[in-house]
């Protein structure tokens, strides 16, 4: 799964480069030369979620997630393990909830005809990524667990 | 009421037992929202919460400033603001836990985030402090301290945040948090001057010996510049305090490329992180809205009101206990999912108080008071035991140095706040003074 994830930084770094050039074309555009980027409220709107979906599995790989293990730290090893497999186990469940919820709501936005306001771009495929997204993130959420890595130091924030 | 109790109850304990916050809240949230509407329109909610939070508009400013900061770390500019710092204060005794703090103040005002200071100003400050004699805890205390600074400080990502939840004006809500950001550094420097006063064993008098260079002096001037360009685009009305996330972030990108700090590696390194740290946070949001619309459909905030109503509490009684839940939650709970949790419940209650005819009496006046208070506590939080995030960042920046010792080097910024805190519960209209 490496290569994977190796595509998802790269795309999720490309996405939030673009997430910033957009505003800046657009101020820049709005002032300088009087021409606003046509869409650039939605292509916002649509590049973030592509950019959150991208990351959201990656976060779960390195184990990222703000987490308090007070209670896992004093106990012993093989509890605090136990521990962390069902904590793996919840977060996996959620996380395919949200898989199941974006793929239904991908299919009504599909049969609705959902798509953005001013550019037309349809809603369907980003809330399918979200599905395959949110599916991978729960892969990946499991696959750490039973390798049982520890989450790093106390509520620990790599913000 | 009781079924929001018991929801929060059940939270404590899966957040205890290690289930990341956000899923934690999404757990909670959705199971307590079956159980009132069931699980056909608890599904609706939960995937129409998780898509429009990823398609909200106003969130896209969170992972810019993000990258604005990161981008400054990376940049190696807050070795000159320390440098700089350092040159003012001369030969003061403590003269380099000052400028740990003023430079702490400074970086973190344009990164806005703590974390990101505490974990940059460890690498550039705790070496010089320790190479001069410095005490292990005065030099880890004052960076993890100083690092809490700038999310009150604009531009702030929490207030940005508070702002959503409120509905309220973000420009508003930033220029309130200028002076109390101002006063909570000078409390700071106060604190250094007077914890050497009494212990002059925990710094020796030395000062100006961190050399700058002429690179230094361009970083400082434009993180100068930086500060300027973003509040006075927002005041200007060039950009919105939406937009500028991205213009910061081109910004701080231009500056660092212009001082010859930023290489390949650490812009790599820059994105990474603030992708990573963009995908937890909307983790924390996705998970705090699907936990708010349950606590909402279980009458939670309409309660309080009403609790509030009958035990006929005066205004500023309430504050103080929501003061107490904040001072209490943040031993535990991360900054940005306590706010994103308690500010729905709270701030529909703060709206109905009456603080009777002075600065306070229009709504929109006390909830951007509140805003201000609640940023402060989170601070606080920041740096109390056991779960004080700066602590723990400097602890794994400087793996040498125990937490009873940061902790220990703490206290002193710990009290500062504490007054400050008072401070401004007590007189709201240092709070309120620049707002329009």
């Amino acid at each position: 799964m490496g290569r994977l994830a190796r595509i998802l930084e790269v795309s999720a770094a490309a996405l939030l480069i673009v997430l910033m050039l957009i505003t800046g074309i657009d101020v820049v555009g709005r002032y300088v030369l009087n021409a606003p980027l046509p869409g650039a409220f939605e292509t916002t709107q649509l590049v973030l979620a592509a950019l959150i979906f991208t990351a959201l599995p990656l976060v779960g790989r390195a184990g990222g997630h703000v987490e308090v293990d007070l209670v896992a730290a004093a106990l012993p090893e093989r509890l605090a393990h136990a521990l962390g497999l069902v904590a793996a186990l919840l977060s996996a469940a959620v996380l395919l909830f949200f898989a199941y919820r974006l793929a239904v709501l991908a299919g009504q936005q599909w049969e609705d005809g959902t798509r953005s306001v001013s550019l037309g771009i349809p809603y369907a495929p980003v809330a399918l990524l979200g599905a395959a997204s949110a599916t991978l993130a729960a892969a990946f959420a499991l696959r750490r667990a039973w390798r049982g890595r520890r989450g790093g130091t106390g509520a620990d924030d790599p913000r | 009421m009781t079924q929001s109790l018991v929801g929060i109850a059940v939270l404590l304990a899966l957040v205890f037992a290690r289930v990341p916050i956000a899923f934690a809240m999404a757990l909670v949230g959705a199971v307590g929202f079956a159980s009132i509407r069931g699980w056909e329109a608890t599904g609706a909610m939960v995937g129409t919460t998780v898509f429009d939070t990823g398609l909200a508009y106003s969130l896209s400013v969170v992972p810019l400033f993000i990258l604005m900061g990161n981008v400054l770390a990376q940049s190696g500019i807050a070795h000159g603001l320390f440098a700089g710092a350092d040159r003012l204060f001369g030969r003061m005794r403590g003269g380099l836990a000052l400028a740990t703090i003023l430079s702490c103040g400074g970086f973190s005002a344009v990164s806005g985030s703590s974390l990101a200071t505490a974990a940059t100003m460890s690498k550039v400050a705790m070496p010089p402090m320790r190479r001069f004699g410095y005490s292990d805890a005065l030099a880890s205390g004052s960076i993890a301290a100083g690092g809490t600074l700038g999310i009150l400080i604009p531009p702030s990502v929490i207030m940005i945040v508070f702002g959503l939840l409120t509905e309220s004006d973000i420009g508003k809500l930033f220029i309130a948090g200028l002076l109390p950001g101002l006063l909570g550094v000078a409390l700071y420097l106060l604190a250094v001057v007077v914890a050497v006063r009494v212990r002059p064993d925990l710094a020796p008098e030395v000062g100006g010996v961190v050399p700058m260079t002429g690179r230094d002096a361009v970083g400082v001037l434009g993180t100068l510049a930086l500060f300027v360009f973003i509040m006075g685009g927002i005041y200007g009305n060039a950009f919105t305090p939406i937009e500028a996330g991205g213009m910061g972030a081109l910004f701080a990108l231009g500056l660092a490329f212009a001082t010859g700090g930023l290489g390949r590696d650490g812009l790599r390194t820059a994105i990474g992180q603030t992708v990573e740290a963009t995908a937890m946070i909307f983790a924390i949001i996705i998970g705090a809205e699907i936990f708010s619309a349950f606590v909402n459909f279980a009458g939670m905030p309409n309660a309080l009101v009403d609790l509030i109503h009958d035990l006929d509490l005066s205004a500023f009684a309430v504050i103080g206990v929501m003061v107490l839940i904040y001072l209490v939650m943040g031993c535990v709970f991360e900054s940005l999912s306590m706010i994103l949790l308690t500010v729905p419940v709270f701030y529909p209650v703060v709206v109905e108080l009456d603080f009777g005819n002075g600065v306070l009496g229009d709504p929109e006046s006390a909830l951007i008071w509140f805003a201000v208070i609640v940023v402060v506590v989170t601070e606080i939080s920041l740096i109390t035991p056991p779960v004080g995030m700066n602590a723990f960042v400097l602890r794994s920046v400087v793996p040498d140095v125990g937490l009873g010792t940061i902790f220990r080097g703490i206290l002193p910024f710990w009290l500062a706040d504490l007054v400050r805190l008072a401070l401004l519960l007590l007189f709201p209209a240092i709070s309120l003074w620049l707002v329009p």
